[in-house]
């Protein structure tokens, strides 16, 4: 199995320089630069559709490490390890969670600035969707601590105003040794019904 | 001993009276642990009967009583883990220490004292014999009795129903903790690293640079290599952050320290900082341990700064004299300090070795405060065209305690004295004064020369018989370098002024009109004593002649040399075209750029989990 993607950029190319010269359709290509009217002639020739990708890998840094600490926190399987009366606080527990699916979706953006004022904006969406097979979170005192014998395929796919820009299917991916949460994720009270 | 023959069994539990028998109806804890053989992994389980050790206190107890990492090994087993497991669900075991004050203190909450124990079996299969032995010496110190009963695979499953009894309308169920193994295939030993940084970071502080310095001492304790990683600090107090150090390689068996470091801003002195440091933090190396990468927490207090002066210096400008051949330097000195400084020195150096001034005296100098000062020094000639590198140094001697003593150096201030080619010089070269033949008078006669190597332009020479107080101005030609002029001037005797001297004084370009390569020749005095004739006196004093040429004109004081300096520093000098100044040429079309950015923002999304049943 190979090793899995730090950030989400690693679902669509395994570097910088890969992703900006993946070749865009050309459909897609003409929405982004008629979203870019407001720079005139002059400013569309300096513009290069390979810089605006390799600015939207940047866009694509949040960890894969967050998607899961996000993902994983909420789930009611986890509340009961609140409980210090159940699971005391120096009582270790692997919890473990079979097949599931997390399906992340972002809104990244590349701000086009001229002498640094902001002249154009482009918002893209990805969603990365994570097909587990398993899953062991290391639970105690009330916090998830590390993620061992994960094991998943993700899809990947990201669009500019509906239309695809790349879209990625990978093969399975287990994280080297565990995925380690230093801080401890707290795992969240039911939040409170209002009124 | 219990025996698998039915209710009369039950004496034999030794039943309290009253209505403790629902601790009796606790359950199981399950202990399972992977016990590491050569060719097998064997597992250790107990199978969780509902009710028994029911009480979470009474498990905690189990653990707080005993390491069972510890008891597995003192049975002879190297157990890789140890697991509760309850149902579906494995807990592992961490190794711990035991605290037997702590499991008495839980037992008791639950009603279990040494003089009112829990009673229970404590099974195990034979080759965990030794295991059984172990904990159940462990765990009678804190009131929890096993009784050791020896199993077999054969016999398991008769004696665990026969710990179920219904009696009633109630079920009596006996606690027991049951000692079992599982085989299952093992796996190749995989040979991997194991990063551990031993102890909490060294701290190292510099109050005068506030320079802070981590470090920590890494190891890897496994049998193979690690990649590149980082090893990261972090203050918890969140205060701080350090850069990470990047470690390319570290083989088994190796270890080494590693630091890094940051310059503390002054507002965060005093705090408390709570440090760890993180081996592998981004967790790349695969390691046969991976919950030992982090240190324990140092908890440091940067030191409350004292307060201290701080004098610094600027050498703000220089300027030079012709006619005086005088150059000034004008110096500050401040402190910027929270503290007064005492007494110290300013002093301003040359660097080029052509001038040097004498050392400056401070008194005090407050906190906050700035002084200026102005030095003049008379410059040779033959220092002029030459470049001054000037620069000052406050508390020279180091006689104050500053908190930076890294800023006493001005910056340096290069000055060219200029060089006065191609100037006149008027000098008086000649001056007589003499009484006419007659006595009624006296006559002076003098010379003006053009010494310099340029001509002059005309000007003026004044003469001034002080005691008579008769002054004349002459109008003196352009003289060419090198030219003569001659002037000469009667000044008629009142007959008052015998017995005393005549003093006549000639001044040459008296309001300094013409730009001189010497300014301080271009004045001279006589003086002619005049005795008191008696005979002259007769006459005069029969004739009444007495006719004065009154003329008022304060000699101007030049005050070349002499006097007090002027209360604010007039520079006077001509520029000869340093080379240092640059003329910029302007024209033609400026070239208008403007600068292309892309800017990137990442969002951290929105995640949602579909689960199809847990494992």
């Amino acid at each position: 199995m190979a090793d899995a993607p730090v950030t989400l950029a690693g679902f669509f190319a395994p570097d910088v320089e890969t992703f900006s010269r993946t070749p865009l359709p050309s459909e897609t290509a003409d929405a982004v630069k008629e979203d870019l009217g407001a720079l005139d002639q002059p400013a569309m020739e300096a513009f290069a559709m390979t810089d605006l990708l390799c600015s939207l890998y940047h866009a694509l840094e949040p960890p894969l490490q967050d998607v899961l600490r996000s993902a994983w926190a909420p789930l009611a399987e986890l509340r009961e390890y609140r409980d210090a009366e159940k699971h005391p606080p120096e009582e270790t527990s692997n919890v473990r969670l079979g097949r599931h699916r997390i399906i992340s979706k972002h809104h990244p953006k590349v701000a086009i600035l001229l002498n640094e004022q902001e002249v154009a904006s482009l918002t893209f969406d990805v969603q990365i969707t994570l097909y587990f097979t398993a899953a062991t979170l290391v639970v105690r005192a009330g916090r998830i601590w590390r993620a061992r014998r994960c094991q998943f395929q993700a899809e990947a796919e990201l669009t500019y105003r509906g239309l695809s820009l790349m879209k990625k299917k990978t093969e399975a991916f287990t994280p080297r040794g565990a995925v380690e949460f230093p801080d401890g994720i707290l795992i969240p009270p039911l939040p409170r019904p209002a009124g | 001993m219990y025996t698998a023959q039915g209710p009369a069994s039950q004496a034999a539990w030794r039943c309290p009276p009253g209505g403790v028998l629902w601790r009796q109806v606790a359950g199981i804890i399950a202990i399972c642990a992977l016990l590491a053989a050569p060719v097998t992994a064997q597992t250790v389980v107990v199978e969780m009967a509902q009710g028994p050790f029911d009480d979470v206190r009474v498990k905690r107890a189990l653990i707080l009583a005993a390491d069972w990492h510890r008891l597995a090994a003192q049975g002879g087993l190297r157990p890789d883990g140890i697991v509760y497991r309850d149902g579906s669900r494995d807990t592992a075991l961490e190794p711990t220490r035991p605290d037997l004050e702590k499991a008495r203190r839980v037992l008791a909450e639950a009603g279990i004292t040494s003089r009112q124990p829990l009673e229970f079996f404590l099974l195990f299969e034979a080759r965990l014999e030794n295991t059984a032995d172990a904990a159940a010496e462990a765990l009678h110190k804190v009131g929890l009795n096993g009784e050791l009963q020896l199993i077999t695979p054969q016999t398991r499953e008769r004696v665990l129903a026969a710990t179920r009894h219904v009696t009633g309308r109630q079920t009596i169920e006996v606690p027991y903790l049951l000692l079992r193994q599982e085989g299952r295939p093992a796996q190749p030993a995989e040979r991997m690293a194991d990063l551990v940084v031993g102890s909490p970071p060294d701290v190292d502080f510099d109050p005068q640079s506030r320079s802070l310095t981590v470090s920590v001492r890494v190891a890897n304790r496994g049998s193979a290599p690690a990649g590149p990683h980082l090893l990261a600090f972090a203050d918890r107090s969140g205060a701080l952050r350090f850069p990470p150090v990047r470690i390319e390689t570290l083989g088994p068996g190796e270890s080494g320290s590693f630091r890094t470091g940051v310059r503390v801003p002054e507002e965060f002195l005093g705090r408390e900082l709570l440090l760890v440091a993180m081996i592998d933090a981004q967790n790349r190396v695969r390691e046969s341990d991976e919950g030992n990468n982090n240190s324990e927490m140092r908890a440091y207090t940067l030191p409350v700064p004292q307060r201290f002066a701080d004098l610094i210096a600027s050498v703000l400008e220089a300027g030079f004299d012709p006619g005086r051949q005088e150059l000034t330097v004008v110096l500050s000195a401040g402190n910027r300090g929270e503290q007064a400084a005492g007494d110290h020195l300013l002093t301003v150096s040359d660097h080029s070795g052509t001038v040097s001034f004498p050392p400056i005296p401070l008194s005090s100098l407050a906190a906050g405060r700035t002084q200026v000062f102005e030095r003049r020094i008379i410059v040779p000639e033959e220092a002029l065209g030459r470049t001054l590198v000037l620069q000052a140094e406050i508390d020279a001697d180091g006689q104050v305690t500053e908190s930076n003593e890294g800023n006493n150096l001005s910056d340096i201030l290069r000055y060219r004295l200029p060089v006065l080619e191609g100037l006149p010089d008027l000098a008086i070269t000649a001056m007589k004064v003499r009484r006419d033949e007659d006595g009624g008078g006296a006559r002076v006669i003098l010379s003006v020369a053009n010494q310099g190597s340029a001509n002059s332009a005309p000007t003026e020479l004044e003469l001034e018989a002080v005691a008579e107080g008769a002054w004349r101005r002459f109008p003196v030609p352009a003289l060419s370098a090198g030219e003569l002029w001659h002037a000469g001037w009667s000044v008629p005797l009142d007959a008052a002024i015998f017995g005393r001297d005549l003093r006549v004084t000639a001044v040459v370009d008296p309001d300094n009109r013409v730009a001189e390569s010497l300014e301080t020749n271009n004045s001279r005095e006589q003086i002619l004593a005049l005795p008191t004739p008696l005979r002259t006196w007769v006459i005069v004093a029969a004739l009444a002649v007495a006719v004065l040429i009154v003329g008022a004109l304060a000699l101007r004081s030049q005050s070349r040399g002499t006097g007090p300096g002027p209360s604010a520093l007039r520079i006077g000098y001509r520029a000869t075209g340093d080379p240092g100044v640059q003329t910029v040429a302007h024209g033609g079309e400026p070239a208008v750029t403007f600068k292309l950015a892309l800017r990137p923002t990442a969002d951290p999304g929105t995640q949602s989990v579909w689960l199809s049943g847990n494992g």
